[in-house]
């Protein structure tokens, strides 16, 4: 092989070795890449992406008798869709959801905004404040409200001392608004921390060009700051929004019968009648109209708001 | 209360050299304007006059009040006491929205989220002008700032010189009666920052709107303004035309901070005619009296350095000042030659001639020195 190869000129001798050099580099670069990014996609394939096929899959089977039946159709859908108890629910939850994601992006943005402009000096010690809530357990402070607005809850039994009222106001607990006011409390610290990163990110002189151009301060926060956080705004409110639309234990524990929420049924279907492929369809369903109410939120946010 | 009787003065005299300006009332007019920020005094009772149509620089180190009293015209910022008038209506409690004058800001804050178009359209779309008319106004501006064509582009894309000039059309298609300039040019080159002297010069001749613009720059504010106000420590030290400063500096500070200047200090030895006489070390030199000196009095004399002639061998006798020295140091500057001349023991005088026509003098060189009598100013020595 060599004897045969001698006389023939060595084709460019340098080149070979430079190209393999090349390629060796951007493998190694690959792997680096991967080393980077393959442990969080490792992660989320395994533990979102794969449930989530596994429940697409048993949303297309069905249950006959208590036996899951492999058999391929969408009368799990069709079910859903058809049954107005399931329609009734999922718009429950989503009045629900969307009360309780606009009433805490309203509070969250109120206190970002103070904090970000009028109480400069105590940003630091306000924002621990805002992080030890989130500290405190989740079903500890359900408990709490239900002492709050419990028939001898603080609220009633006040009013009752005060003579305001003759009998306990029964509409404060277990009921929609209760669900509302309580999920709300669990997520304003949540949605406060996007809402003020993107405030941090508005800048004095962009605000202070808008007055000078004629913007009174109402007009200000309309044309510029709330523009320019928008994206921390929407973040909130979408983070917000899917957290309350997903939650199933505090309209058990607070919500009564007008704060029933979807994910209930969604958790009764799996745990208790063991039907799957409903409930698998329940969820796809939901999830459906959840992101779809959330592409709306945001073409609108990019049509009205940021203009 | 000293210092705004002497700002009045000089609101005074310039109203002498501009007789166009007596009856009109002046775009902006600020009396006894004084404003504190906890311990620090950054304007002592200011007054200030500022001539309709008048391209005027507030020039002064970092710190001298210069961005302070901007923003108080502005309405940023509310004086702690004196009177602010625009067009002979006091603004004082105004919102910035409520007054008729617009600022370009130093770091240009355009709106992000917008594009140039809309930026420039801000303005008009908060007063609800008209679409049409709204487009045509942003087309007229883009068209000043010789911006066309980017119209779409966001506000986020744009070179620094593009910011700039979009920053400038926002700020004037509402048609203030003055704009405010805060160091506008600072962030940008060399190259960049002169090309767009010129063309904030020319817009401002174009639209003839009271410009007040706000530098350290000395040249910046030599080569662009009508009238240059010298600003130190809170309080305005010299107003008056580019060459008014530049060539009849009235303290120290002043001839220091617009130019070069040789400062000698000394003290008044005699009268020369209408001449003081100051002593300085062993020389004697002559200038015009214009403060009221009396013998024996400390004073300090500024000469420019391009003003200083060198020569050799009599060829400067017909100068009233002259002196001999020894060059100790050369410096080539490109366009000029710079000198270092020792005149008598520890004094050297800073020397420059044009590199084109002077003679390049070797180091160690024994030469003559002179100028014109009106080269040099005599100071008080209060600096």
């Amino acid at each position: 092989m060599s004897a045969t190869a001698a006389p023939v000129p060595a084709p460019a001798p340098s080149a070979e070795p430079r190209r393999r050099g090349r390629g060796h580099r951007r493998a190694r670069e690959r792997l680096v890449l991967l080393a980077q990014l393959g442990p969080i996609t490792a992660f989320f394939a395994a533990f979102l992406l794969a449930p989530l096929a596994i429940f697409f899959v048993y949303s297309l089977w069905k249950l006959e008798g208590f036996h899951i039946v492999q058999d391929w159709s969408l009368s799990a859908y069709k079910e859903v869709i058809t049954d107005p108890i399931t329609r009734k629910l999922i718009w429950n939850t989503v009045k629900i959801g969307l009360g309780v994601s606009i009433a805490t992006v309203l509070i969250a943005y109120t206190f970002a905004h103070v904090i970000r402009f009028h109480l400069r000096r105590w940003q630091a010690p306000l924002l621990f404040l805002v992080l030890m809530a989130m500290f405190s357990g989740y079903l500890v402070r359900i408990y709490a409200w239900t002492t709050i607005l419990g028939n001898n809850g603080i609220i009633n039994k006040t009013l009752e001392q005060l003579g305001v009222i003759d009998h306990p106001m029964t509409f404060l607990l277990y009921s929609r608004a209760a669900a509302i006011i309580v999920l709300t409390n669990f997520l304003v610290p949540l949605a406060i921390l996007p809402i003020y990163a993107a405030l941090q990110n508005v800048g004095d002189r962009e605000i202070e060009a808008a007055r000078d151009l004629g913007c009174g301060s109402r007009k200000a926060l309309r044309k510029v700051i709330i523009p320019l956080a928008w994206p921390g705004i929407f973040a909130a409110w979408a983070l917000t929004f899917i957290i309350a639309t997903g939650d199933y234990i505090t309209p058990q524990l607070v919500g009564g019968t007008s704060g029933t929420m979807i994910g209930q049924i969604v958790a009764l279907e799996f745990n208790q009648s063991f039907n799957w492929p409903q409930g698998a369809a329940l969820s796809f369903l939901s999830l459906a109209v959840i992101l779809a109410i959330i592409g709306l939120v945001r073409l609108a946010g990019k049509l009205v708001v940021v203009r | 209360m000293s210092s705004g009787s002497s700002a009045v003065g000089e609101s005074v005299k310039m109203v002498e050299t501009t007789p166009v300006m007596i009856e009109d009332v002046p775009a902006i007019r600020l009396e006894g304007v004084a404003k504190q920020f906890g311990q620090v005094e950054a304007l002592r009772a200011c007054d200030l006059s500022v001539p309709k149509g008048c391209f005027l620089s507030l020039l002064g180190p970092s710190g001298c009040g210069k961005t302070t009293m901007l923003r108080l015209i502005a309405g940023f910022e509310s004086q702690d006491r004196g009177t602010i008038r625009v067009h002979g209506e006091t603004v004082d409690g105004l919102p910035p929205n409520k007054r008729n004058v617009n600022t370009v800001f130093q770091g240009y804050a355009l709106f992000p989220h917008r594009t140039v178009a809309q930026n420039i359209a801000f303005p008009l779309e908060i007063k609800k002008v008209g679409k049409a008319e709204r487009r045509e106004r942003v087309g007229e501006m883009l068209a000043l700032v010789h911006l066309e064509g980017l119209e779409e582009r966001k506000a986020s894309q744009l070179s620094g010189g593009q910011a700039q000039r979009v920053a400038l059309a926002r700020a004037l298609v509402g048609r203030p009666e003055v704009l405010l300039l805060d160091e506008p040019l600072a962030a940008l080159d060399l190259k960049l920052r002169k090309a767009m002297q010129l063309e904030l010069r020319r817009i401002q001749q174009e639209l003839g709107t009271t410009f007040i613009f706000v530098t350290h720059d000395q040249s910046e504010a030599l080569t662009m303004s009508d009238q240059i106000v010298l600003m130190n420590g809170g309080e305005i030290v010299q107003q008056g035309a580019p060459a008014d400063l530049y060539d009849r500096p009235q303290t120290v500070f002043a001839s220091q901070f617009i130019g070069e200047a040789n400062l000698l200090e000394g003290r008044v030895a005699g009268r020369q005619g209408s001449d003081l006489l100051v002593r300085v070390g062993p020389l004697e030199i002559a200038g015009p009296d214009s403060e009221g000196f009396s013998v024996g009095d400390e004073a300090v004399l500024s000469v420019r350095p391009e003003k200083i002639l060198a020569g050799h061998n009599g060829s400067l006798d017909g100068l009233p000042n002259r002196l001999t020295g020894v060059v100790r140091e050369q410096i080539f500057l490109g366009h000029l030659i710079r000198f270092i001349v020792e005149v008598a023991p520890g004094t050297n005088l800073v020397v420059e001639q044009s590199a084109a026509h002077g003679e390049a003098w070797a180091v160690g060189a024994t030469i003559e020195l002179g100028w014109a009598q009106d080269a040099v100013t005599v100071l008080s020595g209060i600096r």
